[in-house]
């Protein structure tokens, strides 16, 4: 782990606390959205961390970045802070300034958006996480006449919204453009290889799953630690142990996916390592839902307990951009195309650990 | 520190340095091994070859970490790594040494007496050496502890009597490392217990092979009879054996062998599947999913070792996942090609019919998935 790494990881872990409740999430969950956490989180400065150091950010690696991002999952965080911060630093990489207010990403999720024009302007529909509370989207789309790259970035009023939300209450609305003309736009990819660009969207929705995996295995833990049947804890029953351990396995697996495809995002292997995110991730937001509701019993599945907060975020995420089948479809057919003797290379293929 | 925090494995840095290495390994297995097929393969690190293994020792690729007094090459554990997963990825027959290497060569350089360690270990890594491992017993297997197996004191060593079970190549080794009970069980039960390196030659010694599943007889029984040890070929100090072996497991934490077992059965898959059915493509797409991400894992491991940093627990959840991993895959293989294992159906069928046979000791050998998620339950302080 870097000093940088170190340092805002800590930042974060102090803001969050500091700055989020629950009540805020539940509210959210009501259609109340949170301006005062959302100007405290935008004050602070850590959501510009991937956002270079000229223009007032951290200039912090992807990797870097990533406990921040995981902490901001953790904590339940019910605004669009790992969004914006992450098309903030695709901004800062694309040359281009990043605005105010909280930032949406528009990939190619649901629909489809093609632009035109010299000065390009944008049409389509497309579905956006946060896109009614988003000031502005940033849309990876491509050139209708030469299918050429374009990242544009939209203001967000420009676009007629039909709302809708996934079963933890978290805004996913279709977002329709007619001739949108961006604010600014670049006809170049930030990422190395963006052949596939729902492959960022699979790792954004990884990392929300593995943060919120760390927040489910402390909790679970301490419940069984606090819950006696029997005349002890239940983390007594070698049952509970053996639940508990490949709940911990899970969050492992699914912590070390995400963080060998942010290591990964400066080349292109970033990809495949996304879609391998998004499968282990997957599966692992199913597994562990279900051994931590098994663990909590009836109270687990009460509204008052919170466990449910991170369950049905986790129930939601796992099928947004790409469930762990579609990913791994992509990843197999791959596989196979290249054949046996070529997996092994694949696997090792950074010509080191 | 939350739990969670506590458990988590930082990813390996690249190092773009053991690229050239990983060429020199591919080209040699190339070279020695290149035409094996894959239900050989399968065997890995049970299959056994002494001349593969000279040959690697002429490499300086076993106990490459070790002083160059011992005849290593003090080459980093990642280095070492690099060696390890190429040879197992290949299924190399390394069964030969593997033992020696992992586990005794490292045991006898830390609590062996210095003469023995200074004959023995160089021999080791000149791939020479065959060492088996006495644990279990026929009434001690997860319960180490309650291992009956006595060395008693005589004039210049021991005497041991017992019988030990399930010792992997013992008919082959040239020597045994046996955990035996040199003082009585008291309340405290890992005390009195003693690490002892045995002569496989050993007036007194038998060895009973145990054919398993397969009809192969690669695990014995082992029978001691007034065997005699001199005092030097015990390993450590005498009621030490306990605080010893945790820290030989130690030497073999979530090594690259802990989930490439069924390596050469999901190669064959991915050679005779068809890329456009959905079925094919999705599990094996999360068979390979998994592989890069236990491989990291396993990585990440290799690089807190080789910072001098202890694993903890992260490791028994690598072995856990791995173990799980190497035996789904057989099962995979079934569920999408569901072949009659023929002992005629070729190589493919081969492979898969010796990987289903054998799945089941991988989640034994080494410590049981129950002991093992105990372990883990530990570092999440359940217990």
């Amino acid at each position: 782990m870097t000093e940088l790494e170190r340092m805002l990881a800590d930042s974060a872990e102090r803001l969050f606390a500091g700055t989020s409740s629950l009540a805020d999430t539940e509210r959210m969950e009501q259609g109340q959205w949170p301006a005062q956490l959302w100007s405290a989180l935008e004050q602070s400065g850590l959501i510009r961390l991937f956002v270079g150091e000229a223009e007032g950010g951290a200039s912090a690696t992807w990797a870097e970045g990533l406990p921040v991002l995981l902490a901001a999952a953790r904590n339940l965080l019910p605004v669009p802070f790992i969004d914006t911060a992450v098309c903030a630093g695709l901004l800062s990489r694309l040359g281009l300034p990043v605005p105010d207010g909280p930032i949406a990403l528009g990939l190619s999720r649901g629909g489809e958006v093609v632009a035109a024009g010299n000065s390009p302007t944008l049409s389509g529909s497309l579905t956006v996480p946060w896109g009614r509370y988003a000031s502005h989207v940033l849309v990876r789309t491509t050139m209708a006449h030469d299918q050429q790259p374009l990242w544009a970035l939209v203001p967000a009023n420009l676009a007629a919204i039909d709302t809708d939300a996934n079963i933890a209450g978290e805004a996913r609305d279709r977002l329709r453009f007619d001739d949108a003309a961006p604010t600014h736009w670049a006809a170049a990819d930030p990422l190395p290889s963006m052949r596939c660009p729902d492959a960022l969207g699979a790792l954004l929705s990884a990392i929300r799953i593995a943060g919120t995996l760390e927040r489910v295995l402390d909790q679970t833990v301490a419940y069984a630690g606090e819950r006696t049947q029997f005349g002890r804890p239940i983390a007594k029953f070698q049952a509970i142990q053996q639940q508990l351990a490949v709940l911990a396995n899970a969050v492992v697996a699914a912590r070390m996916a995400t963080a060998a495809a942010c290591a990964a995002l400066p080349q292109p292997d970033w990809a495949w390592r996304a879609m391998a995110a998004k499968v282990i991730c997957g599966r692992a937001a199913g597994q562990a839902a279900a051994i931590a509701h098994q663990v909590h019993g009836a109270i687990g599945f009460t509204y008052e307990h919170s466990l449910h907060f991170c369950t049905r975020r986790l129930w939601s995420w796992r099928a947004e951009y790409g469930s762990e089948t579609h990913w791994a479809q992509q990843l197999g057919k791959h596989a196979i195309v290249h054949g046996g003797d070529a997996l092994w290379n694949f696997v090792t293929d950074r010509k080191s650990l | 520190m939350s739990i969670a925090e506590k458990i988590i494995i930082p990813p390996a840095e690249p190092d773009d340095s053991l690229a050239d290495l990983r060429g020199q390994v591919r080209d040699f297995l190339h070279r020695t091994i290149g035409q094996l097929p894959p239900q050989q393969r399968a065997q890995s690190w049970s299959g056994h070859d002494p001349e593969f293994s000279l040959a690697l020792g002429r490499e300086g690729w076993i106990g490459m970490t070790w002083p160059k007094s011992y005849g290593g090459r003090e080459q980093s554990m990642l280095e070492r790594y690099v060696v390890l997963e190429e040879l197992l990825a290949a299924g190399a027959p390394v069964g030969a040494h593997w033992v020696a290497e992992r586990q005794s060569g490292p045991l006898l350089m830390r609590y062996g007496h210095p003469d023995v360690a200074q004959e023995l270990v160089p021999a080791i890594a000149r791939g020479e050496l065959r060492f088996c491992i006495g644990m279990s017993e026929p009434d001690s297997g997860s319960d180490l502890a309650s291992i009956r197996t006595r060395a008693t004191r005589v004039s210049n060593g021991w005497q041991i009597n017992g019988t030990k079970l399930w010792t992997s190549n013992a008919h082959r080794a040239h020597y045994m490392i046996a955990l035996v009970r040199t003082s009585p069980a008291t309340q405290e039960r890992h005390a009195g217990l003693s690490q002892m390196l045995v002569d496989m030659r050993s007036p007194g010694l038998q060895v009973r092979p145990i054919k398993n599943i397969t009809g192969a007889a690669h695990f014995n029984e082992v029978v001691l009879q007034d065997v005699f040890v001199p005092d030097r070929m015990l390993v450590g100090k005498a009621g030490d054996g306990w605080a010893q072996v945790t820290t030989e497991l130690a030497f073999e934490r979530s090594g690259p062998e802990r989930y490439l077992s069924s390596y050469a059965l999901l190669t064959e898959m991915l050679d005779h599947a068809d890329a456009d059915n959905a079925c094919h493509a999705t599990e094996l797409g999360t068979l390979v999913a998994e592989l890069a991400t236990l491989r990291q894992m396993s990585c990440g491991i290799a690089a807190m070792l080789n910072r001098g940093e202890n694993p903890g627990q992260a490791a028994a959840n690598v072995k856990d996942m791995g173990a799980l991993f190497e035996q789904r895959i057989p099962e995979v293989a079934h569920q999408l090609f569901g072949t009659e294992l023929l002992a005629h159906g070729g190589p493919f069928t081969a492979t898969q019919a010796y990987l289903t046979q054998v799945a089941p000791s991988f989640s034994l050998r080494g410590g049981t998935r129950e002991i093992l998620r105990g372990i883990i339950a530990r570092g999440l302080e359940l217990r």
